[in-house]
């Protein structure tokens, strides 16, 4: 095995890792999209349709355990878990960044969706039990998602989330699969 | 026997992020917002893509929702206090990754049991045995870590 001081770019298994969690995550998300269109609203605060991503809960924290599976499968090297941890931030802001880009594009393929899902949601606090004044106050809130402060805030909310869980993940993958024990 | 600390950074880090992971989860509920005031919190958001945050299967704390289910708060929550007592599990165990490794294999295999048999209809699961089983998983995660970060020097 390579020693630390000779180690090859990680750079490959980072941005691999990054593109499979933003396309599962973008995917179940968007997927939980369609399904809540394809519901009544029931005024509950989440649609009982994200029940499909049952499946997917976590699947976006499995990114840093891959992308260190990746770099030590590669490259036959064995590191400390700071390096983990490192390598799973990393995934965590690509995973962020290609997500932001999936859903860009599919706003492109698809310009009705997030205006639907907005309609669904008014709707849906419509159908809440709750005082007129607060419920004008949510519908209030919706603003447009495609402005650039709200992908920006997003993005950023997105990244704390991914980014927080595949450090953690990065962790657990250098102990398992890059350690010298 | 004296416990040694390594990667003290590192650690801290960790800490605070999974402290500040954990308390997110909990949801706005914990800062005294109001259910209709909660809609689209940000705590919702940090997690949006990373749990279902299905109302049935999910915690409320004064009528308002958690950010994330049931079985992911006691992830969270459980590898949050392993974190926090892992000077305090590196004074009961030796180095046993292999075990430990088992161990996570184990809760990882428990979980994906429960979520198979609940949605094929072989049982229903509940809040407490989604909420045990995440434990599970959560405190194994960072028991595998407790060697990374704290030691006992046995030759003092």
């Amino acid at each position: 095995m390579e020693n630390e001081q000779t180690q090859p770019s990680y750079w490959n298994s980072v941005i691999l890792a990054s593109l499979i969690t933003a396309i599962l995550v973008t995917a179940f998300s968007l997927i939980g999209g369609y399904m809540t269109l394809g519901s009544e609203p029931s005024g509950s605060f989440f649609s009982s349709a994200q029940l499909f991503s049952t499946i997917g809960c976590l699947v976006g924290a499995l990114g840093g355990l891959f992308a260190n599976w990746h770099y030590v499968k590669e490259n036959d090297v064995t590191y400390k878990i700071g390096k983990g941890a490192l390598l799973g931030l990393m995934v965590g802001l690509g995973a962020t960044i290609f997500s932001v880009i999936i859903s860009q594009i599919w706003n492109v393929i698809d310009p009705g969706f997030q205006e639907a899902l907005i309609e669904w949601n008014i709707q849906n606090l419509e159908a809440m039990q709750m005082p007129a004044e607060a419920r004008e106050q949510a519908i209030a809130g919706f603003d447009d998602p495609n402005s650039l402060q709200n992908i920006g805030l997003q993005a950023l909310f997105t990244f704390i989330g991914l980014g927080i869980v595949n450090v953690i993940s990065g962790l657990i993958g250098a102990k398992v699969f890059a350690s010298e024990e | 026997m004296q416990l040694q600390a390594h990667n003290k950074a590192l650690y801290l880090s960790v800490l605070t992020g999974a402290g500040f992971l954990f308390l997110a989860a909990l949801g706005p509920g914990l800062l005294g917002v109001k259910a209709p005031e909660s809609f689209g919190s940000w705590q919702y958001q940090i997690f949006e893509l990373l749990c279902h945050q299905d109302p049935a299967r999910s915690f409320n704390i004064t009528g308002v929702q958690m950010a994330v289910c049931s079985r992911c708060i006691s992830i969270y929550g459980f590898f949050f206090f392993g974190m926090v007592s892992m000077p305090v599990f590196a004074r009961f165990k030796p180095s046993l990754q292999k075990e430990e490794i088992n161990w996570l294999i184990a809760a990882i295999l428990l979980n994906l049991a429960d979520v198979i048999g609940n949605y094929f209809g072989i049982w229903s699961n509940t809040h407490i045995s989604r909420f045990l089983l995440g434990g599970a998983f959560g405190i194994t995660l960072a028991l595998i870590l407790t060697n990374e970060f704290f030691t006992l020097n046995k030759s003092e």
